[in-house]
């Protein structure tokens, strides 16, 4: 194992030990040596003394030549066991007195006098001085056993040293570990914490102020930091997360196969799919129309380049099949070796329509300024042409008075003049529709008005024609200029007459109307409140959808050339227009036609209404059905009466009319029926109803006003009729007029 | 020393040896062994120490071969005096050590009296020597020359002798 790659304690150990042991074997060594050596030394000194007094002690006995008493002293050695041999010799050498054996065993003569040294043995020798003469010598050998013991003992107290020192060392070593290498591990350990539960409040404990207190603080430091820097990811993340979760636009984020892996709010929410229906394995396929049946033609996002993003229009299909157009961007993206590709489809159904809705406005504002133009151009032929006009008949009036009334000139004078005349008419109409004819409007009673001019109309439209006139009772006051009104009126019973040529019956009535904000949705009048109605209705041949359409044209005519101008509807449009009123039109071939007109009503008069306007409409929750062709129509009766707590049932034409009711013939209280319908008319569902529920109550609408219908015989005396359009308000009063009056009568 | 008039004699061979060589050496000895005052320490030039024989000297030729050898052998010199048979008009006092012939024996108290304890030590080789008052009586014993020391004498006389002389001596007296 490498060095650097061992446990901080096992580093501290050797290193610790090896120094310390090292520093203790020398120690020891030297303290051996030098004790020993010592020891030695001071051995030797001390056999070297002890030689020297027992030497000093045989100068006498060797001098007197008496050796028992150098024996005596020698044998004093015995008290000092290591000396093993001791010999006294004279200056020739003799042995002149023993102790012990000599060591060596065989090999020391003790005759010889040279006394070898014996290994093992320490050999002292002092010679023996009388008087500053040698007069012998004195040989000690000593076995050194106390030498060797005191070799053993300093070898033990080495044993004891280097032990105590090996166990203080382990005991350093241990605790420099918990010292140096504890905080470390500890620093470690608060960073697995940390990093397995990615919980960067934790801090590391510093435990004390030196390197490893130091790397403690720049550890929490940096956790710190990762800290806040993680709090700053997440707001950011949560940030960009809700804004594109709740962005406007749908957002798909989706694989290169298609597969839809994540998706924002709107994405949801546009489609009808929960999120989770989404994430589980949707592709874009699947909300493309005809995607799920596999007939996807084109796979746009198959070919998408990083870098390099499409938009394109498609359609997106909601989890209930219904389609909604959608204008898509998208983009691959590749992040860490995968490929994205990320869509935003915005809805544009809204756009599309505006676009429909532009289109249509720019095609009206067109026919507006073509009007216009033409006004224009006719009011300045016509204004021009009047003056010459007037010319015309001012010298005409003059012939006419100077020509004898039997002159045959004459009728050339009356042809002339009427002629003129005829233009003069002409060219007024042609002034009003371009609306260069000054208006003097002022109050008017509408009522008084028409009857004003009944006898003007009935001459207009001839004997053929059976006239008759159905006023309100009510105050009907518009502010309106009377010649303009009048003229307007002309033109409608001129243009009545004109459908009926064998003859007919016209009528012409009038009524207080309230006109809602389904009027103005509508785009038929600008501001709501309470119009004045004429209608005029004739019996003649009626019209077609087509030619409804274009009835107000200038110029527009069905008659043949040289009949009519074509400008008398366009002259009428135009002076209701002016006086913020409304012209409408209500026609099916060959059942007539009911022009009307709404003028509102000065605010005196409306006032007048007002205080007499009945208490709102009661509501109720009976079952009605109601019939009618007409899809907004119905649509609106439908929504007023279900608004009000009725339960209807619907039906398109006379055949479903009759239809639904047998299925729901036990719970409808009341019928409401157009008198003209498809299939079967109202006549004839009113046949059929009453001869299963006899007491039925049903009530007719129609655009024709009723007394046109009752003389055509479709209806009763007593049926209940209300003409279209149907005001909200009057349609739930009748309604539950007709259903409060029950088997009272 | 004793290394040159030894030389001839080995171990055993003491008691062969004429008694009065050895006794020579012994007198010679002594002088090694015993501390003078100061005042007595050097007396001639030459440090060497005086004996004096009075009496009969029994010592032959012993004494001078012993002060050739000594001369020879390059020890410690020494001069003998021979006094002759004591007579009263004797001075001893040059001498360090004073032997006593056994001729001399009537003498002794007078001879000891006459040192009147100045520093010599006297030796003898007589009986009643030491009750006389002398200080070193040379004795057989064990058939080895000893001695018999009297202490008080050697005291009296500010002579110190050695351990070891009294470690051999065969009996100690303390007095008179």
């Amino acid at each position: 194992m490498k060095f650097r790659d061992m446990t901080i304690g096992k580093k501290l150990t050797v290193l610790l030990l090896g120094a310390g042991a090292a520093a203790v074997l020398i120690s020891c060594i030297i303290f051996y040596v030098m004790t020993t050596a010592h020891f030695r030394q001071s051995y030797e000194e001390g056999i070297t003394g002890l030689a020297q007094v027992i030497a000093r002690n045989c100068e006498a006995s060797l001098a007197f030549r008496i050796p028992e008493d150098a024996e005596r002293v020698l044998a004093s050695l015995s008290v000092n066991s290591s000396v093993k041999y001791a010999v006294v010799r004279d200056q020739a050498g003799n042995i002149f007195a023993l102790y012990g054996t000599p060591p060596g065993g065989d090999t020391q003569k003790p005759d010889d006098p040279s006394d070898k040294t014996v290994p093992g043995f320490l050999k002292v020798s002092r010679n023996i001085t009388v008087g500053g003469t040698v007069i012998g010598s004195l040989t000690l050998f000593d076995d050194m056993r106390a030498i060797s013991r005191n070799r053993l003992f300093a070898l033990s107290m080495m044993l004891l040293v280097v032990l105590i020192s090996l166990g203080l060392a382990s005991l350093l070593i241990s605790y420099m570990q918990r010292l140096i290498a504890e905080p470390i591990l500890s620093l470690a350990s608060s960073a697995r914490q940390i990093s397995q539960q990615q919980d960067y409040s934790l801090r590391a404990e510093k435990q004390g102020n030196d390197e490893v207190g130091q790397l403690v603080d720049s550890f929490n430091a940096m956790i710190g930091k990762i800290e806040k820097r993680n709090a700053e990811l997440f707001e950011s993340e949560k940030r960009f997360h809700t804004l594109v979760d709740q962005a406007v636009d749908a957002f798909f984020l989706f694989d290169p196969q298609g597969v839809i892996i994540d998706v924002n709010q709107q994405a949801c929410a546009s489609l009808g799919y929960s999120r989770q229906e989404l994430l589980s394995g949707m592709t874009l396929s699947d909300i493309e129309p005809g995607g799920r049946d596999g007939e996807l033609q084109q796979k746009p996002w198959a070919d998408l380049r990083p870098f390099a993003p499409i938009t394109c229009e498609s359609l997106h299909q909601r989890k209930d099949n219904t389609h909604f157009p959608v204008e898509i961007r998208m983009g691959l993206q590749e992040i860490s070796g995968h490929s994205f590709i990320m869509g935003l489809a915005r809805d544009i159904s809204e756009r599309r329509e505006a676009e429909h809705e532009k289109q249509k406005l720019e095609i009206q504002l067109q026919q507006a300024q073509k009007m216009e133009a033409v006004g224009h151009l006719a009011g300045g032929v016509a204004h021009d042409f009047n003056n010459m006009l007037q010319v015309i008949i001012g010298c005409g009036s003059l012939l006419d008075m100077q020509i004898e009334n039997n002159s045959p000139l004459r009728s050339l004078v009356i042809q002339i003049l009427n002629s003129a005349e005829k233009s003069a008419d002409l060219t007024r109409q042609l002034l009003a529709f371009s609306r260069k004819q000054v208006i003097s409007p002022k109050q008017t009673d509408l009522n008084r008005l028409i009857r004003g001019i009944e006898k003007l109309l009935m001459r207009l439209i001839g004997e053929d024609i059976e006239f008759k006139t159905l006023l309100s009772e009510r105050n009907l006051t518009v502010t309106v200029d009377p010649g303009q009104i009048e003229q307007v009126l002309m033109n409608l019973c001129t243009n009545a007459r004109d459908a009926m040529p064998r003859g007919g019956q016209l009528s012409v009535s009038t009524e207080i109307v309230q006109l809602g904000e389904d009027y103005i949705a509508a785009n038929i009048i600008e501001k709501p409140g309470l119009y004045a109605m004429v209608a005029v209705t004739d019996s003649g041949q009626g019209m077609d959808e087509a030619t409804r359409q274009k009835i107000f044209d200038p110029f527009f005519t069905t008659k043949e050339i040289g009949k009519g101008t074509g400008l008398g509807l366009s002259m009428a449009y135009g002076i209701v227009k002016q006086h913020n009123g409304h012209i409408s039109v209500y026609s099916e071939p060959g059942r007539g036609t009911t022009f009307r007109v709404y003028l509102p009503l000065t605010e005196a008069a409306a006032e007048g209404v007002k205080t007499v306007a009945v208490a709102g409409p009661k509501g109720g929750t009976e079952t009605i059905l109601v019939a009618e062709d007409n899809d907004e129509v119905r649509g609106l009766m439908h929504s007023v009466l279900e608004g009000f707590g009725y339960t209807v049932v619907a039906a398109v034409d006379g055949e479903n009319a009759i239809n639904r009711f047998d299925e729901f013939a036990g719970s409808i209280q009341l019928v409401i029926l157009d008198v003209i319908m498809p299939k079967k008319s109202g006549k004839e569902v009113y046949d059929h109803i009453k001869e299963i529920r006899p007491d039925m109550k049903i009530l007719f609408t129609s655009g024709y006003t009723a007394d046109v219908i009752n003389t055509r015989g479709v209806l009763e005396e007593n049926m209940d009729f209300i003409s279209k359009p149907v005001t909200p308000h009057d349609l739930l009063a009748k309604i539950r007029e007709m259903l409060d009056r029950n088997s009272l009568d | 020393m004793s290394a040159v008039p030894l030389q001839r004699v080995s171990y055993a061979e003491q008691p062969s040896v004429r008694e009065y060589e050895l006794k020579a050496v012994y007198l010679y000895n002594f002088l090694q062994f015993v501390q003078w005052p100061e005042s007595r320490r050097t007396v001639s030039k030459d440090g060497a120490m005086v004996i004096g024989i009075v009496g009969e000297s029994p010592f032959g030729e012993a004494l001078a071969d012993l002060q050739a050898d000594v001369r020879r052998s390059g020890m410690k010199p020494v001069r003998i005096i021979q006094y002759g048979p004591y007579q009263d008009h004797m001075d001893f006092g040059e001498c360090h050590l004073l032997f006593v012939s056994q001729t001399e024996k009537g003498n002794f108290r007078r001879i000891i009296a006459r040192l009147k304890d100045s520093p010599v030590l006297t030796v003898a080789d007589t009986e009643n020597f030491i009750s006389a008052g002398g200080m070193i009586n040379l004795v057989q014993s064990g058939g080895k020359i000893r001695w018999t020391i009297n202490r008080a004498a050697s005291d009296r006389a500010g002579l110190r002798l050695s351990a070891q002389l009294l470690t051999i001596a065969v009996r100690i007296v303390e007095g008179p």
